[in-house]
């Protein structure tokens, strides 16, 4: 006690102080401290959302750029893939192409040659006609000329007794 | 007249020129005679029929034998032709375009065995 009063003290002050003290902490929790400490919470709240909506967002962002290399790395390859088979197309059909064109040269080439050949052929047998004809009118003026009337009297006499051996 | 008619009587009359197989020369007179004195329907295209089958039936009474000239033909072969063909007469012609050989015709038959039948022949082998 004697402590007390040589601080200054003074049990009365004191205990009227604690009972203000007490009546304000009473009027406080009863009409404020209770609402703080929901605004509180619900800020805490939100701020844990919010964080928890910023690590999902962050998240998904991160998934949604993995999706996206994904698809981006799918459609390259697709491209790619594309990009090969329209080229191995092209190959094959300008191969075909060079093929079926060969082929048709040579089928032209051929069809000329054969035409090539009947014509030589009919021209040969055309100057074969010609020839023979030339030479059947030869022998005729030749043997027209060289031939004796006796003879062609022998040989008219053969003919005849030829034909009566054929006449049925 | 119709034309079948006018071939019938045609043919009735070809039929009565023939005596013994050949075309009688006085019964072809009388039946032109009688013809033309009666002047039947359709009388030109009955003679032109006429005409024609006495011409066919000559034809083949006639052995035509065309040669470069004139020549006598053997009798052996003057009678084998007239025996084989029935022909009662060898017609001799001479054709200057015949080098040699012979061309006897026959009615529609002709048979050619001259130097230009024979090279035409090979030509066209």
């Amino acid at each position: 006690m004697e402590i007390l009063k040589n601080f200054g003290v003074e049990p009365t002050l004191l205990f009227g102080q604690i009972v203000n003290f007490l009546v304000i902490l009473f009027l406080l929790r009863k009409f404020f401290f209770g609402k703080i400490m929901g605004m509180l919470e619900d800020r805490k709240k939100k701020i844990e959302e919010s964080l928890q909506n910023a690590d999902l967002i962050e998240k998904r962002l991160a998934e949604t750029e993995q999706k996206s290399a994904q698809i981006l790395e799918n459609a390259q390859k697709q491209a790619q893939i594309l990009l090969n088979q329209a080229k191995s197309e092209a190959q094959n059909i300008a191969n075909q192409a060079n093929l079926d064109s060969r082929q048709a040269m040579e089928e032209t080439l051929k069809a000329a040659q054969s035409q090539i050949e009947a014509q030589k052929e009919q021209m040969q047998k055309e100057i074969q006609a010609e020839t023979l004809s030339l030479v059947s009118v030869i022998v005729q003026k030749v043997l027209g000329r060289t031939l004796k009337g006796s003879e062609k009297q022998i040989l008219t006499q053969q003919a005849i007794g030829e034909i009566t051996r054929k006449v049925s | 007249m119709n034309k079948k008619n006018i071939n019938n009587i045609a043919k009735t009359l070809f039929k009565k020129s023939i005596t013994d197989g050949l075309v009688d020369e006085n019964k072809v007179r009388v039946i032109l005679k009688e013809l033309t004195s009666i002047r039947p329907v359709g009388l030109t295209t009955i003679l032109k029929t006429y005409k024609r089958l006495l011409l066919e039936k000559l034809s083949f009474e006639e052995v035509i034998l065309e040669t470069n000239d004139r020549i006598t033909l053997q009798k052996n072969y003057v009678d084998e032709i007239k025996k084989k063909t029935g022909a009662v007469r060898i017609n001799n012609q001479t054709n200057q375009q015949i080098v040699f050989g012979a061309k006897i015709t026959h009615g529609d038959w002709i048979y050619d065995d001259t130097l230009e039948s024979k090279l035409d022949q090979i030509v066209k082998a």
